[in-house]
């Protein structure tokens, strides 16, 4: 599978900017992570995708057709799940999987069920009224439904929204599981599961793509811009650097910073993605080139 | 997308929803509504009470509910947020159908469950007229596709509004058609509430469910296109009616089908067989007296299909004069000319659609002049009900049970010829019994497939020909003959109660006591009883008519008619002398036909049961009622009757009006037998007053009459 994002630029009906000339490519295998503040259009950006919109400017092709027409394609072969989203309250668990599995016309939708329930670790609920999950168990029938019938291309926006850290790292290890014949849009805030899993990020800010490239490469982009400084209380941070951590030591506390240009008395310090993430959307030359623009 | 599989995950789901359960419940429910509120369809028929009323109750109140279901159905995807899921990963529109048609079946499922819920109770209530096949055809051809109409337009207004509020007030519109008073008696344009006037229970009522399936037919088509329709406005990428419109892929394959659907409906309207496009009152300047003076005779061979409801005619004229230049015929408008030649020659004719009085005239000219040649006719097709009378009673009409037709609805009407002697046969199914110009036909030949061919010669038209499910009881009283012809359905009824020998004892007590039944003619009379489908009996010398529901186990169980059933049909038996048939009699605030009525088969029941029986029965019951008439505290304090709501008014006038016509006025005939010198000076009143009923054909028999008759005043029957 292969999809083909150029130059798509999105206006609401209202006037309201969303995505201004984004291009991004992708072709399975791929688990691409989505980074971006709130309202950086990252749901926008896949609404376009799975056809929920229409880009204002720009055209999406699915291997190499335009989208539109490739429509039935794409919904046969996609997973989806989106920020929020509802369930029919009055199912079991197992009877909304095989709803859902009906909407993707899955042949064995027996098996398949079985499979998901299994990866979700929601076989034991299987017969539990929705009504009747915490907001956990919800996530993972939400989940579920996404990977029913192995999808080819799987969007998962903020998945591990109200898992606990041990399911958080489970999923993720299920989701790189799956990526290996497959393209994975994984849109998140948590920065430490895009580093774990992914093989690709895509940061973006203000509906541009500020940088498109492995984790890898995002943090070396960070290398020299990261450092750290022992700080009083009381002190503010200095002109043009941006706080990443504090933390309280016996000798003062100990400051984290990204910045274009480190002050002196800043020690310099090897960058993580997080670190490496901020400077992006802070100080990366794309971020300066839109704002010109 | 495999709609089937859709289609079982949203039956399922469905089954489980409470807003759907709901709906089922209420709509199960709503059956008796009717009976409760007092809508009745012909209530002294069982048929009309017992199915008729519940079955039209629970179409309407349930086709509401469904709606309601629908919409709230439709909306739930939004609301529970499944849709975010649902839009991603299926086609546009393929959801959405799967929901209508699972709720169309769950619907279906209702409809079966409701009948089989009351089929107990409406078998133990209509005993032996109970027919599964026509209780059953009732649900099938009103309640289900009316629901599934109402599902239709409700989901086609939710897509193109895509809100709860707008669809509703859409549907309000929609269903505000069909409910208002301007549309009450019109077939057609009720899809939510349909319209029958009433059912028979002695002669198998399949006209009213034929014209009921397709006016629903109609309306499905509308309905399916509308819903069709809407999914070329589905919205689409979070866009408004327009944009999704424009953006809408393979319009002309959604919307061919949509055309192709509301069109169908619209020419199954236009064409509609069952009635007439002609005015909606009666002309009477075109009259039935046309000029003819140009002889023919006739030979007539009418073959009629109760299945389908048809008529097939090949009708021969020998002119003997033919008629120089264009002339006309007239012709029930629901046949159609296949063929018309003079002596071999093909006629030229044209049929002109303006139809009057339920005719429709065909214009020709012979081919040649020359006499002694045969006109032949060939036409068929389904007698059309005249529109001017055909929302207030059933005209002519093929029923399964009984045929009714009449005038052009059976031969050419011409103008220019006049038919000096016709031979007709009559092929009907042999089940049923014939009468030609009210007189029971007896010639007839087996035709071994079912069917008997009747023939009948006569010096003219033949204006009228029934036929129906009849038994016929001979027997005679003195010198008079009597055919006692009643639909065999009632056979239980009539043996249980001894009919035969009832009116027996009715005509003989009548007819020493008040004279002869005015319609016995040369020592014979035909009694027959008419289905209920018709506008009341009629008398014509030699035949007397009453109305089906004198036997219906309803009437024979009224108490102000008479203690038991026997007495109740002797009070019906007796309005061959006091009512419209014999004695026209004013319908006045104190006096109608009732009053003599029930004065006569208390004399009568006296005769047969004794003095006690029938004070115990008769008198003091009379008594009873007109006492407590007299002690209710409105009637003695009328000023606050206007302070009830109208329905207790109404109410109270009706009791009133019941107690006056049954109870009063025979108390105040029995007081005048007082005064005027006892029972035989009575029956010399009323027999002095049987023999001047012509003076009151025009002029109705009024109270002031009958006091000028007993030479009494009002003020002398006044009940204390």
């Amino acid at each position: 599978m292969k999809i083909d994002v150029k130059h798509i630029t999105m206006i609401y009906p209202s006037g309201k900017k969303a995505l201004q000339d984004v291009s991004v490519s992708a072709e399975s295998p791929s688990f691409i992570g989505i980074l971006g503040p709130n309202g950086a259009r990252k749901t926008t950006l896949m609404k376009l995708l799975i056809a929920g919109l229409l880009p204002t400017r720009g055209e999406i092709l699915l291997n190499d057709k335009p989208l539109l027409t490739q429509e039935i394609c794409l919904k046969s072969q996609l997973g989806y799940l989106p920020q929020s989203f509802g369930l029919y309250e009055e199912l079991t668990v197992w009877q909304f999987l095989d709803y859902m599995a009906a909407l993707k016309n899955i042949k064995d939708a027996r098996a398949a069920i079985h499979e998901v329930l299994e990866r979700t670790n929601m076989t034991a609920h299987r017969k539990a009224r929705i009504r009747s999950l915490s907001g956990g168990q919800r996530q993972r029938v939400g989940i579920a439904q996404a990977l029913l019938g192995s999808p080819r291309l799987i969007i998962l926006d903020e998945p591990t929204v109200g898992l606990d850290p041990e399911e958080r790292v489970k999923f993720r290890n299920i989701f790189s599981e799956m990526a290996q014949d497959k393209i994975i849009l994984l849109s998140t805030h948590i920065v430490e599961d895009v580093q774990a899993v992914c093989s690709r990020v895509l940061v973006i800010h203000d509906g541009r793509v500020l940088f498109d490239g492995t984790p890898a490469s995002l943090i070396a982009q960070a290398d020299h811009h990261v450092g750290t400084y022992l700080a009083k209380l009381g002190d503010a941070a200095p002109d043009g650097c941006q706080i990443v951590s504090k933390v309280h030591a016996a000798d003062g506390i100990r400051c984290r910073i990204v910045a274009k240009q480190l002050p002196d008395f800043v020690r310099p310090t090897d960058p993580t993605l997080e670190d490496a993430y901020l400077y992006c959307i802070h100080h990366s030359p794309a971020r300066k080139e839109s704002e010109a623009l | 997308m495999n709609l089937f599989s859709l289609f079982r995950v949203e039956l399922r789901r469905l089954l489980q929803s409470r807003t759907v359960l709901g709906a089922a419940l209420l709509s199960i429910l709503s059956l008796p509504l009717g009976n409760l509120l007092m809508i009745f369809y012909g209530s002294q028929v069982m048929s009309s009470r017992y199915i008729l009323t519940p079955v039209l109750s629970g179409t309407t109140v349930g086709a509401v509910l469904w709606a309601a279901a629908a919409l709230m159905e439709a909306d739930r995807l939004q609301r529970s947020g499944v849709h975010v899921l649902a839009d991603a990963i299926s086609v546009p529109g393929a959801l959405c159908a799967a929901r209508t048609l699972a709720l169309m079946t769950v619907s279906m499922l209702v409809v079966l469950l409701t009948a089989l819920v009351y089929a107990p109770y409406t078998a133990e209530k209509m005993s032996y007229l109970f027919r599964p096949g026509f209780y059953s055809a009732n649900f099938a051809v009103f309640m289900l596709p009316t629901w599934w109409i109402s599902i239709l337009f409700a989901d086609a207004f939710y897509q193109l509004t895509r809100r709860v509020e707008l669809s509703v007030v859409l549907y309000v519109l929609l269903a505000g058609v069909s409910v208002s008073g301007i549309v009450a008696r019109d077939y057609f344009l009720r899809w939510l509430n349909p319209y029958v006037i009433t059912y028979s229970d002695g002669f198998l009522s399949v006209w009213p469910l034929r014209i009921g399936l397709y006016t629903r037919i109609i309306w499905l088509c509308i309905a399916l296109g509308a819903w069709t329709t809407s999914f070329l406005f589905m919205r689409r990428y979070q866009r408004g009616l327009v944009f999704s419109f424009l953006k809408s892929g393979k319009k002309l394959r959604k919307l061919l089908p949509a055309a192709v659907l509301a069109a169908s409906g619209v020419w199954l309207w236009h064409a509609q067989p069952f009635i007439d496009h002609g005015p909606d009152s009666y002309d009477y300047a075109d009259s039935f007296m046309m000029d003819a003076d140009h002889t023919v005779n006739a030979r007539c061979h009418l073959k009629v299909n109760p299945v389908t409801g048809t008529v097939s005619v090949k009708a021969e004229y020998d002119i003997l004069v033919p008629y120089d230049g264009e002339t006309v015929f007239y012709l029930n408008p629901g046949y159609r000319i296949t063929k018309m030649t003079y002596g071999g020659e093909t006629v030229s004719f044209r049929t002109i659609d303006s139809d009057l009085n339920g005719q429709r005239p065909t214009r020709f000219s012979l081919p040649s002049k020359t006499p002694g040649k045969t006109l032949l006719i060939e036409y068929s097709g389904f007698p059309a009900q005249a529109k001017y009378a055909a929302g207030s009673l059933v005209d002519d009409m093929v029923d399964r049970d009984y045929i009714s037709l009449d005038t052009t609805s059976l031969f050419p009407r011409f103008e220019g010829y006049f038919v000096q002697t016709a031979v007709t046969d009559f092929t009907i199914p042999d089940s049923l019994t014939p009468f030609c110009n009210y007189v029971q036909m007896t010639d007839s030949v087996d035709n071994g497939d079912g069917t008997r061919t009747w023939t009948q010669n006569t010096e003219n038209y033949i204006g009228d020909f029934t036929a129906g499910y009849y038994r016929t009881n001979t027997f005679s009283i003195n010198d008079l003959t009597v055919d006692f012809a009643y639909g065999a359905a009632y056979q239980k009824i009539v043996v249980e109660n001894d009919i035969e020998q009832v009116i027996i004892d009715i005509l003989t007590y009548c007819s020493e006591h008040y004279g002869e039944l005015w319609s016995a003619e040369d020592n014979h009379l035909l009694l027959r009883q008419e289905s209920s489908m018709f506008m009341g009996g009629y008398a014509v010398h030699g035949v007397s008519t009453w109305f089906e529901t004198v036997l219906a186990p309803d009437t024979l169980s009224d108490p102000d008619k008479g203690a038991s059933a026997t007495e109740v049909f002797i009070h019906e038996m007796i309005h061959q002398w006091w009512g419209g048939l014999g004695l026209n009699c004013a319908d006045e605030e104190l006096w109608s036909a009732e009053g003599l009525t029930v004065y006569s088969t208390y004399r009568l029941v006296k005769e047969k049961y004794g003095a006690l029986y029938a004070q115990q029965y008769y008198v003091d019951m009379w008594k009873d009622a007109v006492e407590n008439q007299n002690r209710s505290f409105y009637n003695r304090h009328p000023e606050y009757l206007e302070l009830l709501p109208s329905v207790y008014q109404t109410s109270l006038e009706l009791s009133n009006r019941s107690v006056n016509q049954y109870q009063r006025m025979p108390l105040m005939i029995l007081k005048a037998e007082a005064l005027v010198g006892g029972e035989a000076q009575m029956d010399e009143i009323l027999r002095k007053i049987y023999a001047d009923r012509d003076a009151f054909h025009d002029n109705k028999f009024r109270f002031s009459d009958f006091l000028n008759y007993c030479g009494l005043t009002e003020e002398d029957l006044r009940l204390e």
